[in-house]
């Protein structure tokens, strides 16, 4: 029984070692001043998000410096709503959009045309002008 | 007649009733109370620290340890499963910040 014991322990010990090393929620006020600007748009939601959120957005402010000013403007102004979405949801959304990017030029044309269209109706510019 | 006995009454009796046993019958009703004792002891399931280790008896068939390996297995499977689902969820950064920053409004790609 001892060696059986023994085994458990082992088993066990493995099960925690493969656990995943969860990031520790980070409070606003530790993030560094580049991570701050890149996540400026969080700040008034940041300790609400999960730390896996939280790890996946830091991800985006280490890229952000890379990125040229239009795109940080977008960025900025999607990041909130992003946030707010359902796992499943961003699953979908990634699916959509390698679908999206996997079209002919032209039918890509198409599709932004038509989602212009379709802003220009509501009279809501979800994309900031270029 | 139905006399009415208290718990010391009644042991008080035993003990007298006992008195007047010969010894090899009271040897023997020691032998068999020993016995029971001791098969008690390796029937329960106790753990007791000894030299600040654990030791056991613990009375279980070969199939229910089985069963417990199974158990230990499967939930390892488990954790492994969740940990890759968060890596999968991890690993996005690409893609995510190319939908961020696309022409084409997050709106467009959301159900």
């Amino acid at each position: 029984m001892p060696a059986l014991l023994r085994n458990c322990l082992v088993a066990l010990f493995f099960a925690a070692a493969c656990l995943p090393m969860s990031a520790h929620a980070k409070p606003w006020e530790t993030l560094n001043a580049q991570q701050k600007e890149a996540l400026a748009p969080l700040s008034g939601t940041w300790s609400s998000l999960s730390e896996q959120q939280q790890t996946n957005f830091l991800a985006y402010a280490q890229r952000y410096p890379k990125l040229n000013a239009q795109q940080q403007q977008r960025l900025h102004s999607r990041l909130e709503a992003w946030s707010k979405l359902t796992p499943e949801q961003r699953k979908r959304a990634r699916e959509k959009y390698k679908a999206y990017k996997k079209l002919p030029a032209e039918k890509r044309e198409a599709v932004k045309k038509m989602v212009r269209e379709r802003e220009a109706a509501s009279g809501v510019p979800a994309t900031p002008p270029q | 007649m139905n006399i009415k006995l208290s718990n010391k009454e009644i042991g008080n009796l035993l003990n007298t009733a006992a008195r007047q046993l010969d010894r090899s019958t009271l040897n023997e009703l020691h032998t068999a109370r020993q016995q029971a004792l001791q098969n008690q002891r390796v029937a329960s399931p106790v753990w007791v620290s000894q030299n600040g280790l654990l030791h056991g008896q613990l009375q279980l068939s070969t199939r229910a340890l089985n069963w417990i390996i199974v158990g230990v297995v499967a939930s390892l499977l488990v954790i492994n499963l969740t940990y890759w689902e968060h890596t999968y969820e991890r690993d996005h950064s690409d893609i995510d910040i190319a939908i961020l920053t696309d022409d084409l409004p997050v709106d467009a790609f959301v159900d």
